[in-house]
């Protein structure tokens, strides 16, 4: 699917030639390397040809300072500024696709899409972004497939009753599919519960989910274009069969992905996040208060990109006593998952910093939408004395308890290590 | 081959560049009236600020005058002989020309009344304007207006409405200044705004404590009289039309500088803006212009233009013509992003156009936007305060994409217009 990188190129052009160099994007940018020119970023920016991927990145001062500003850790690691090539390769691999760099900018352009154009002609690739990537999206080889099929079967006991769902080969047609794509997997235990509030609303649905279905979100933001666009375009192959009216979701990028897919492919499905399913049927769950205040991160691909940040504060707003960070809404950091474990120390600083936020804003829980969020926040959260928890859980708990099938407790996964981002294991 | 640009901001810069592309041996010489190297003038407000430092502010990448092999001469030039085709500059200097671009940029902004190059009167068009109006609000030491003004010492009196004002008014407001905008129109941002917005506009900055006198023209400038009570120590009076007078630190000239040059009309062109066609060409042969300089003509009529991208746009298509190519400029492809005080604001093809529709939001809300449409297609837009959208909007303009039906729902910042267009061929809009 070429249009993804038409698309990409097209509006990289645009940015550059409007672009009147203020510097407001990389001075909202938690990663960028403060020698860096607007000049220097822009003439590498420009054009078709591979960029040499930086030198080791300087790790930064340990212990990692907490609840300071990342800037700091950036400024630490750089002590004399770097060729201005290798800063932009340094820039193009940290990157996290948060798009902070967006709503500042005062020409109205997409820093974050400038950054990704960098990210996709890297040679070679982090091998970060690869080993987190390997084996999702249509499998290829046979060794691959091979792959696919072992990781299922060991993670078929811990799925539970969701395990059906994974890769399946027939399809049902159906008004309302789920799609979690390799979210299925997720560590939190969010699938599950998704489609526990689904049977107490007694919703007809279908589910799609597994590695074999990953929306290409997480390849697209990794820079392999053309990779993400065959994703789609299998997904749409996908969703097709099933028909549906409307597809929710509860990852932010998949929801992002979705939004694409409905628009390239011109599919008359509607892509929801579950914060929108879940407010939109509040009036049918035994509410209650939740004692103590709650706080809610934005998540990067749907609340701050694609404005649906009012849902679920609508929800939050009903269910108790909501306060906001200091930093929140377009100016919410970033979870930081999508560095795939390139420079971990600077992603758990991030973090950190993000979790102090919510404990200094007086919250006893940090609420998030995006099972992403939780699996990157969940790890810090007892050091830091807040409750990462998801809306689902919320709303799970909301149910009577003959209607919570999980019982399980929430497994969360270990601190982020390097190459080992994303908490899907075996992969 | 010898080419010559006068002017060394983004239309000579990209002018150069394009030349370069497709003439790898004739000689560029690029003349300005400052002494730096092609730098981000758009970007002043924000190097005013501290946000971005010297070093930061150069627009060309290292080493890129040396690879495009350009001379560059600190020097304007003053006169163009079309007999003998030859240029002067400030220093006597003849310099031969085969093609020459016309990219000096507006005329520096300028009230015309007695007193104004005293100083203590300070302009916004160059980096030396900007680092002399951070010197000059050193500690601020204004304070929240209260009624009488703040201390005279504190204040400083910006004069203008339009773009370049605003942007004083805010480094000013930002850099601990009381400000007294004195506004010569009636309404602020008069030729890019309409009534609703700026009325928006006018509550953000009175919001902020900026101080805003409409219709008022100032006719003097006076030399503050030392140690008298309303006087500050050190600065400037500023007599207005109603025979008022207003003590302050220093007046910021922001009234928009006029499009044209003396040295077009030292070459027999008419006074005012340097007219073009679609390739960038005066009537004169070999002699072209870009930029804030000019205005594009089509079909009889003089196109909105103006503003980094413009100048970005038309320098590159003015160089490719005059290295022997065949380029066109589109002016429905005008995308003007600035910042009027802190709002944001976008103006998108043909933004002032009547059409046959268009769809506002409720000017009391905290943005506005305005979209127009001719024949079920948007072919301008509007947006202050919340920019989201623009590269869209941009791009559904320049695609001419069939919106019938989504008129009102495009206002909404909250929705994915990609998805809601579904725009129906083989593009996507972003
Ligand atoms: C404070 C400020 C804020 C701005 N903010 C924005 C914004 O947010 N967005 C936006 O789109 N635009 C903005 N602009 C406008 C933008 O900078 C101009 O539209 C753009 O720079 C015009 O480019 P140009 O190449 O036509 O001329 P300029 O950039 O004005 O450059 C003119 C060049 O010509 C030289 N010159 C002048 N006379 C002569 C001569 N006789 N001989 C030789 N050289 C000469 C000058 O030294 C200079 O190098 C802003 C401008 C200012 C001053
Ligand atoms: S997307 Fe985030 S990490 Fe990437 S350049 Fe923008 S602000 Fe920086
Ligand atoms: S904020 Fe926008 S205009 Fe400013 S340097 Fe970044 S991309 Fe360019």
């Amino acid at each position: 699917m070429g249009i993804i990188r038409d698309t990409l190129r097209d509006k990289v052009a645009d940015g550059l030639s409007a672009c009147i160099g203020c510097r407001e994007c990389l001075r909202a940018c938690p990663v960028a390397p403060p020698g860096l020119r607007i000049a220097d970023l822009n003439h590498w920016t420009a054009g078709d040809a591979p960029l040499a991927a930086s030198a080791p990145i300087p790790t930064p001062v340990s212990p990692a300072p907490a609840a300071t500003e990342v800037v700091a850790v950036a400024d630490a690691a750089i002590s004399s500024p770097a060729p201005p090539a290798a800063m932009v390769a340094r820039l193009a691999e940290e990157c996290f696709q948060c798009g902070m760099c967006v709503p500042v900018c005062p020409s109205g352009l997409e820093r974050d899409a400038m950054v990704l154009w960098l990210k996709s002609r890297l040679t070679p690739r982090p091998a970060e972004y690869d080993a987190s990537l390997r084996r999702r999206g249509p499998a290829q080889t046979v060794g691959e497939k091979v792959g696919v099929t072992v990781h299922n079967l060991l993670h078929r006991g811990r799925l539970g009753s969701l395990s059906r769902h994974v890769d399946k080969r027939s399809l049902q047609p159906a008004d309302t599919l789920f799609f979690f794509g390799c979210n299925i997997f997720s560590t939190t235990g969010m699938g599950e519960k998704i489609l526990a509030i689904a049977d107490y609303l007694k919703c007809r649905y279908e589910v799609l989910g597994g590695l074999s279905s990953c929306c290409g979100w997480s390849s697209y933001l990794s820079g392999d274009l053309d990779g993400a666009g065959e994703m789609m375009s299998h997904l749409a192959g996908r969703i097709a069969k099933v028909a549906p009216k409307e597809v929710i979701t509860p990852g932010s990028e998949c929801y992002a992905a979705l939004s694409r897919i409905a628009a390239v492919h011109r599919t008359p499905f509607t892509p929801v996040t579950v914060a929108s399913w879940l407010r939109r049927n509040l009036h049918r769950f035994p509410l209650r208060h939740f004692p103590g205040t709650m706080t809610f991160h934005d998540a990067c691909h749907s609340s701050r990109k694609l404005g649906e940040g009012e849902e679920p504060r609508r929800i939050l707003r009903q269910l108790g006593a909501l306060v906001e960070m200091r930093r929140f809404g377009d100016d919410a950091p970033c979870c930081g998952h999508h560095q795939f474990g390139v420079n971990p120390a600077q992603v758990e600083a991030l973090r950190a910093d993000r979790l102090a936020m919510a404990r200094d804003a007086g919250a006893a829980r940090m609420v998030v939408e995006c099972v992403r969020c939780q699996e990157s926040f969940a790890p810090g959260a007892e050091a830091a004395q807040v409750e990462v928890l998801s809306l689902v859980d919320l709303v799970y708990d909301l149910l009577p308890s003959g209607d919570r099938p999980q019982a399980r407790p929430v497994h969360f996964a270990p601190p982020v290590q390097k190459g080992d981002q994303i908490p899907i294991e075996g992969m | 081959m010898n080419y010559l640009i006068a002017g060394f901001g983004p239309a000579g810069a990209h002018a150069a560049a394009a030349i370069r592309e497709c003439d790898p041996h004739g000689a560029i010489h690029i003349f300005s009236a400052e002494r730096h190297p092609f730098y981000f003038r758009a970007a002043l407000p924000h190097y005013a600020l501290g946000h971005i430092d010297r070093d930061g502010l150069w627009a060309f990448p290292a080493g890129e005058t040396e690879r495009l092999g350009l001379r560059h001469h600190p020097v304007p030039l003053v006169a163009i002989d079309t007999a003998r085709s030859v240029a002067r500059d400030a220093g006597g200097g003849e310099h031969p020309w085969d093609r020459l671009l016309i990219a000096c940029g507006a005329a520096p902004s300028a009230i015309g009344c007695p007193g104004e190059s005293a100083s203590g009167v300070v302009h916004f068009d160059t980096l030396d304007d900007a680092e002399r109006v951070r010197a000059l609000c050193g500690e601020g030491g204004g304070s929240p207006p209260r009624e009488g003004g703040g201390s005279p010492d504190g204040r400083a009196i910006i004069a203008g409405g339009g773009a370049r004002a605003l942007a004083l008014a805010w480094v000013a407001r930002r850099l601990g200044m009381d400000v007294l905008l004195l506004v010569p129109e009636e309404r602020l941002a008069a030729s890019l705004l309409d009534a609703a917005a700026a009325m928006l506009l006018f509550r953000r900055l009175t919001d902020d404590g900026v101080e805003v006198r409409l219709g008022q023209h100032i006719t003097g400038v006076e030399h503050a009289r030392q140690g008298g009570a309303t006087a500050p120590a050190s600065g400037s009076i500023v007599v207005t039309g109603d025979g008022r007078h207003h003590p302050c630190r220093w007046l910021g000239v922001g009234t928009d500088g006029a499009p044209g040059s003396p040295l077009a009309v030292s070459a027999g062109l008419p006074e005012g803006a340097v007219e073009v066609n679609a390739r960038l060409e005066t009537r004169l042969p070999g002699i072209y212009a870009a930029g804030d300089v000019c205005s594009v003509r089509e079909g009889g009529e003089s196109l909105r233009s103006g503003g980094w991208l413009a100048a970005v746009t038309q320098g590159r298509v003015a160089g490719l013509n005059m290295a022997g190519g065949d380029a066109t400029y589109q002016s429905s492809h005008y995308y003007h992003a600035t910042t009027l005080y802190d709002l944001p604001a976008v103006l998108i093809g043909a933004c002032d156009a009547a059409g046959d529709a268009a769809v506002t939001t409720h000017p009391r809300g905290p943005d506005y936007r305005r979209l127009v449409f001719r024949k079920g297609a948007l072919i301008g837009a509007v947006l202050l305060g919340d920019r989201r959208h623009a590269a869209v909007l941009r791009r559904a303009i320049e695609l001419q994409v069939d919106v019938r039906g989504y008129e009102l729902q495009m206002l909404r910042t909250d929705v994915d217009l990609n998805r809601l267009l579904r725009p129906s061929g083989e593009y996507h809009l972003y």
